[in-house]
């Protein structure tokens, strides 16, 4: 089956290099201000906020994306 | 003359085949012969009444620490289970600097349950590489151990305290292929990467400091021996699960290598999520990819004592309240005050159903283990009392550290349960052998396919069970000769009766290194265990030949070269 | 901020035998997510929607989730002890 006909599901990227909250929102939600577009992503993400801040957070950045995160830049879809 | 004959028995050769009367010879560790054979043996296996199997092979374990000190991973050999995979969810206990073996038991004791004490009194650390790891276990192996190395530990091994703060360089990327390429010479089964894990702090696991670009390098290396690559995923929440899966299946393609993920549960909140991941899969086995979701059989249960607070009360406030907020000597208190005790009692009434259900399973005092393995229901019966009065008297009488089981909390629709284990692109697995010692039995997982799915519901054949759980597992890891009973086939071999074979009660053991304890269970319609051609478990006699290897072995490296 | 809020909670077993709380949130375009909560997540939640009943989350906004989260992974950051 080519990719074309995989079904569609909710979109994501893997972060690349250097990638922060701030970053991915004004790349993927470019048309919304960043504290809204920062919201969105945030609510999109929870599981990101499951797990220690660890070595990567800046100081009161909260919890950072990891390399290996999977982020989502839609919400769920509607069924 | 044989050295082994089972004579009399209903061969299930693990092809899916309809059962048929055959003995079944075996000369040194092959199967010579299956047919009706009248020549002598040196030993002979009565099977009258009995099925005959492969051995089962169980894909998801955490075996690694306790076949240091126990060959057998007891009791899972006893359970008819002869080829385990280790090492899973990026954790292994090599390759591993010295200096590092305390951060990984760390995150050995806060992922899977392994108790500090065991590692301190049960473990020689007298190995640094794969290979001397594979050395060390290999001296009184029973059962075939077929090793992933974790991410984590390539990681630590290449990058030590960075491993836990950065991406890696391209120059690290390239050492942590070689080392990935001396753990598969040296006999492991593929690599394990996890992306939920967290350490005792709660901090990600190595592995999840990777990026893309990495496990995608090492994935090649996977590529260049057609070995397995397994992966947790998030798995309570389907959106996430299908981007790993997609993810694996890009990795499976482009490296031509069979991946898994582990575990896929169902419960009553999330049969929707379940056929999306299902629909993903097919989708992507259609493309070519090999992406095996691997389910468990046995429900999921909830445990709990009064020394810790659990969410199974939140739904009544004046008791979640006292276990939440009170020290132990005030929730004593409240327990035993006459009038808390009583809004206490008309609270539960709520949940009036789920009360006489609770198994008792754990007490320090001798006066309490008559008790142990019975529901509140019975022991009320036997005390003149409520099973929620039970509870409370119980848990005074040893001072909080009494526990108790409320079983088939998850994973419990059966027809569900049923439907996913059929299904021709289900991994039956993720039994999670060896982990979570201290607060459940993940032994007999394999018993309780046969009687439930198998014997009590009829979601599926003996024969797809058997299949599932011998010939698939042995194809999808790529281990050669194992999983069928067939003539020039390794004698893995399980011998058991499919009217009664079934997992025991669950039973605390105190028989883990540093006085340590753990739930088991024992297996009940089990006859007999080959392993390699030597007997090495049966229902009379225990545990008795010591004939296991580590697999895929070296008939693997020429079928992948 | 987005508007997803709890839409439903459940008790839910665990892979590791014990009891969550798994709340539904609900987004704007009708889909939804479930988020599972630790004991320590459930409470911090609880308390900070100033709830004694977990249905009384029902209608409450992602942010707070996102915080006792946050709060629950980030409890032992400080501590240089192991103890949980």
């Amino acid at each position: 089956m080519p990719v074309d006909n995989l079904s569609r599901v909710r979109k994501s990227i893997l972060p690349t290099e250097g990638d922060t909250w701030s970053i991915v929102a004004k790349r993927e939600l470019p048309e919304l201000s960043l504290d809204e577009a920062l919201a969105k992503l945030q609510s999109w993400n929870l599981h990101v906020f499951m797990r220690a801040a660890g070595a990567m957070a800046a100081p009161g950045g909260g919890n950072p994306i990891l390399p290996s995160d999977v982020v989502f830049i839609e919400p769920p879809l509607a069924t | 003359m044989y050295d082994l004959v089972i004579r009399n028995g209903k061969v299930v050769d693990g092809s899916g085949a309809p059962a048929y009367s055959a003995d079944v010879a075996v000369n040194g560790n092959r199967i010579v012969k299956i047919g009706k054979i009248t020549e002598a043996a040196r030993s002979e296996v009565d099977a009258a009444g009995k099925v005959v199997t492969p051995g089962f092979i169980d894909p998801h374990t955490h075996f690694d620490a306790q076949l240091l000190w126990d060959g057998c991973a007891k009791p899972a050999l006893s359970h008819g289970v002869t080829t385990i995979v280790s090492g899973n969810c990026s954790l292994s206990l090599a390759p591993l600097k010295a200096k590092h073996r305390m951060k990984l038991v760390g995150m050995f004791n806060q992922i899977e349950e392994m108790p500090l004490k065991a590692f301190k009194e049960g473990v020689v650390w007298d190995w640094e590489t794969f290979s001397d790891y594979i050395t060390r276990i290999r001296k009184g192996l029973a059962i075939n151990v077929a090793p992933l190395v974790g991410h984590s530990v390539i990681r630590l091994w290449v990058m030590n305290d960075a491993a836990m703060e950065r991406t890696a360089t391209d120059a690290e990327i390239a050492e942590m292929q070689g080392v990935l390429r001396e753990c598969l010479d040296a006999g492991a089964v593929g690599l394990s990467t996890s992306y939920v894990d967290m350490d005792e702090r709660l901090q990600p696991v190595p592995s999840r400091y990777a990026d893309a670009r990495e496990v995608d390098a090492l994935a090649s290396v996977l590529g260049e021996y057609g070995r397995v690559l397994q992966i947790v995923p998030e798995f309570y929440d389907a959106d996430l699960t299908i981007a790993r899966l997609d993810q694996l299946a890009e990795l499976s393609l482009k490296h031509n290598i069979p991946t898994t993920f582990s575990p896929l549960f169902v419960n009553a909140d999330n049969l929707d999520a379940v056929a999306r991941v299902m629909k993903r899969v097919d989708e992507q086995f259609d493309r070519g990819a090999r992406v095996w979701p691997q389910v468990q059989t046995r429900p999921i249960d909830i445990s709990f004592s009064f020394a810790v607070p659990s969410l199974l009360f939140m739904r009544m406030p004046t008791w979640y309240r006292i276990i939440r907020f009170g020290t132990p000597a005030e929730i004593m208190a409240a327990f035993s005050d006459p009038d808390n005790r009583s809004k206490l009692l008309q609270e539960a009434s709520a949940l009036g159903p789920l009360w006489p259900t609770l198994i008792f399973r754990h007490a320090n005092t001798a006066a309490n283990q008559k008790y142990i393995g019975q529901t509140l229901e019975q022991i009320a019966k036997a005390r003149g009392t409520t099973p929620v009065e039970v509870m409370i008297d119980l848990s005074l009488e040893e001072e909080l550290d009494a526990h108790f089981l409320s079983s088939g909390m998850g994973h419990n629709n059966d027809k569900a349960v049923g439907d996913l284990l059929s299904h021709p692109r289900v991994h039956i697995g993720a039994s999670d052998g060896g982990a979570h010692i201290l607060s459940f039995s993940t032994y007999g997982d394999t018993g309780y396919l046969f009687s439930h799915f198998v014997r009590d519901l009829e979601a599926m054949s003996l024969e797809s069970a058997v299949k599932k759980i011998t010939s698939d597992t042995a194809a999808i890891w790529g281990i050669p000769q194992r999983g069928l009973l067939q003539e020039g086939y390794v004698a893995d071999i399980a011998v058991f009766d499919a009217a009664t074979i079934e997992r025991g009660e669950e039973k605390f053991v105190n028989d883990v290194p540093g006085d340590g304890y753990r739930y088991v269970r024992d297996s009940h319609g089990v006859d007999t265990v080959i392993v390699g051609g030597g007997v090495a478990w049966t229902a009379k006699d225990g545990y008795k030949d010591a004939c296991g290897e580590v697999l895929p072995g070296a008939v693997a490296e020429k079928v992948a070269a | 901020m987005s508007g997803a809020v709890i839409s439903r909670v459940q008790l839910a077993a665990a892979h590791d035998g014990d009891a969550e709380l798994v709340v539904t949130l609900r987004y704007e375009n009708g889909g939804e997510s479930l988020v599972p909560l630790d004991e320590h997540a459930a409470r911090v939640l609880m308390g900070s929607c100033g709830a004694d009943d977990p249905d009384d989350l029902v209608g409450k906004g992602w942010g707070l989730v996102r915080d006792a989260l946050e709060a629950s992974s980030n409890r032992f950051m400080n501590s240089n002890s192991n103890a949980q």
